[in-house]
């Protein structure tokens, strides 16, 4: 199978509208959080790429689009794309219920998430030629289009493609529904701190946020000096809707397929960058996965979710972006500022940026329905 | 050899076709009791009729007589309308009736993804499971092929599910949907290894025509 070349990378989260500025601010140590006011007393704790704008879905429901267009331009792509690969949790549910909270009708067009093409193809090089799929998986979605995109463009001869992951799902219905399974915390003006504190003793649940990341990828790019994807890894936890059992069983199995597929041994990755949605479940079973692959010495680990929350299916081609800046900038970023890190001794916390040369990074994630997926970046 | 079944919701009874084109008509009570009553409450139509096709054609031993494993085949879930049934009676106009009305399994049950996460954990399958939504039928028979399991010459071994779900509500918010015809069916498709890729395309063809005149 062919390796995948990410020849360049884009993201908006609410650390910034573009990725240099994100990088900037992670360099920084900056981390990021606000609230959300909706109707009926209900506040909670969201991290939003314009602030104020979820607690006004009207306005909220326009950002999915102009995002899509917005980082495809990031990618400043310059010839035909033959392939889009769009990943997300909730699609364009914030467009839907302005329209319910408008009193208006809702389209069938708007419900289905295949439509999502006719987006991309109001995009410069994206054309009735490129072949589009939606990935609706949440928030393994972007890990799961890399996989599909390194093996259906390895099988159709696709040679060039985007691949996006992006939600902008802080709305009435989702804040909700998180809320309902204790996934998230309502805001209280006494928090003097963000609730993600991934890797930490005192963890608060996941920062609900939006925005999301895209890729331009080549499997024959000129310039091969880039960081490709050489392994990916998949499997079903069979556990349960929305827990990890914390044996970390399920996710030490996506590792060992991305790294058996990768060609790589476990002592030759030399970083991690982690799904760490900030929930103690996923902090243990990720952390025992490492033990039970890597072993007690541990490489220095990335957890973006500190710095500027969840963004559901956003939130996997933001950290990839992210990873495959580090690669290209050599630098690896201190822990976010405020946040101990102090859960596990072998992952201690860095209070400034450091130089840092990889050459094997993995990547986990793990999402709704019980999806743990793993791949290896190579530069 | 691939083996397809079919589940159609109409005028309020649950018509099956299995392989042979024979059709058999449940009531919608019945279709309920081959879920049982455990799971009912927190999953969408479109879910309860992939279990319910799972159950009714006995589909773990049509893997294991297949030569696959029902604990490690793929899935790929074809879904565009997510579960707005499930939640189509629940939103409402007024923001604050929306959250106070939302119950505890929406953040489950609304999601695409959520039929392929009931049925790996129901049947106990850890192989890699994928829900996807596309109107280009070359990209799901590239996508069928490339989620196969493979052995160390890269051939395709076992069986796979590829499974088209939906459930689309006539109202939402009370007010009717448009530009769409509510429908209610699913089609649960077992490949084996030696299936062609012919044989996948057509099946794949199979299940898009569902969505023929859907949109209007």
């Amino acid at each position: 199978m062919n390796d995948i070349y990410i020849e360049s990378a884009a993201a908006r989260s609410p650390l910034g509208n573009n990725l240099d500025e994100i990088w900037s601010n992670i360099l920084a140590g900056k981390s990021t959080y606000s609230k959300a006011t909706l109707p009926g007393e209900n506040v909670y704790f969201a991290a939003e790429c314009e602030e104020g704008s979820a607690s006004d879905i009207s306005v909220y429901s326009k950002l999915y689009s102009s995002t899509i267009v917005d980082l495809v331009g990031q990618l400043n792509i310059d010839e035909h794309v033959e392939a889009v690969f769009f990943a997300t949790a909730v699609g364009n549910l914030a467009e839907i219920e302005s329209d319910i909270y408008k009193g208006n009708s809702v389209s069938g067009n708007d419900l289905d998430f295949a439509n999502v093409k006719n987006v991309f193809h109001e995009i410069d090089h994206i054309t009735s030629n490129t072949k589009i799929i939606t990935i609706p998986t949440g928030c393994c979605a972007g890990m799961q289009a890399i996989g599909l995109a390194r093996r259906v463009m390895d099988q159709r001869n696709i040679k060039s493609a985007v691949i996006m992951s992006l939600d902008f799902g802080l709305t009435p219905l989702a804040f909700s529904a998180f809320s309902m399974v204790n996934a998230t915390k309502t805001f209280n003006d006494d928090t003097q701190e963000s609730p993600s504190r991934p890797f930490c003793k005192e963890r608060g649940g996941f920062l609900f946020a939006d925005g999301g990341g895209a890729l331009y990828v080549k499997t024959n790019p000129s310039n091969k000096n880039v960081p490709k994807i050489t392994g990916y890894g998949c499997v079903s936890s069979a556990f349960h809707m929305i827990d990890i059992c914390t044996d970390g069983a399920s996710i030490r199995k996506s590792i060992e397929l991305a790294l058996d597929e990768a060609k790589v041994n476990p002592c030759d990755i030399d970083h991690v960058n982690l799904h760490a949605s900030g929930t103690m479940q996923n902090d243990e079973a990720e952390y025992q996965a490492l033990l039970d692959v890597i072993g007690e010495n541990i490489p220095d680990i990335t957890t973006y979710k500190g710095n500027h929350g969840h963004a559901l299916g956003g939130a996997n081609i933001i950290e990839i972006a992210l990873t495959w800046k580090m690669l290209l900038d050599g630098k690896i970023p201190p822990t976010p500022k405020g946040i101990p890190f102090d859960a596990f001794e072998a992952t201690p916390p860095r209070q400034e940026p450091r130089d840092f040369q990889s050459h094997a990074v993995l990547k986990t994630a793990s999402g709704f329905s019980g999806i743990h997926a793993s791949l290896v970046m190579e530069y | 050899m691939c083996r397809t079944y079919e589940c159609n919701y109409i005028n309020g009874q649950a018509v099956f076709n299995n392989q042979n084109n024979e059709e058999q008509i449940l009531s919608l009570q019945s279709v309920d009791e081959l879920i049982g009553r455990r799971n009912l409450s927190k999953i969408s139509t479109a879910t309860k009729i992939a279990g319910a096709l799972y159950e009714k054609y006995n589909l773990d031993e049509y893997i294991r007589e297949a030569g696959g494993n029902p604990y490690d085949t793929p899935i790929v879930i074809s879904n565009r309308y997510a579960n707005w049934d499930y939640v189509s009676q629940d939103v409402f106009s007024d923001i604050s009736m929306t959250i106070e009305s939302t119950n505890n399994y929406v953040a489950t049950a609304w999601f695409p993804a959520t039929i392929q996460g009931y049925l790996t954990i129901k049947y106990g399958n850890k192989g890699q499971a994928i829900t996807l939504s596309t109107t280009d039928s070359e990209m799901m028979v590239s996508s069928i092929e490339s989620m196969f399991n493979k052995d160390e010459s890269g051939m395709k071994t076992g069986t796979l599910i590829y499974g088209t779900y939906e459930s689309i509500p006539e109202r939402i918010a009370g007010n009717k949907v448009t530009n769409i015809e509510p429908r209610t069916f699913g089609i649960t498709s077992v490949f084996t290894h030696n299936d062609c890729v012919e044989t996948i395309r057509d099946t794949v063809e199979a299940h898009m025509v569902k969505y023929n005149n859907v949109t209007k």
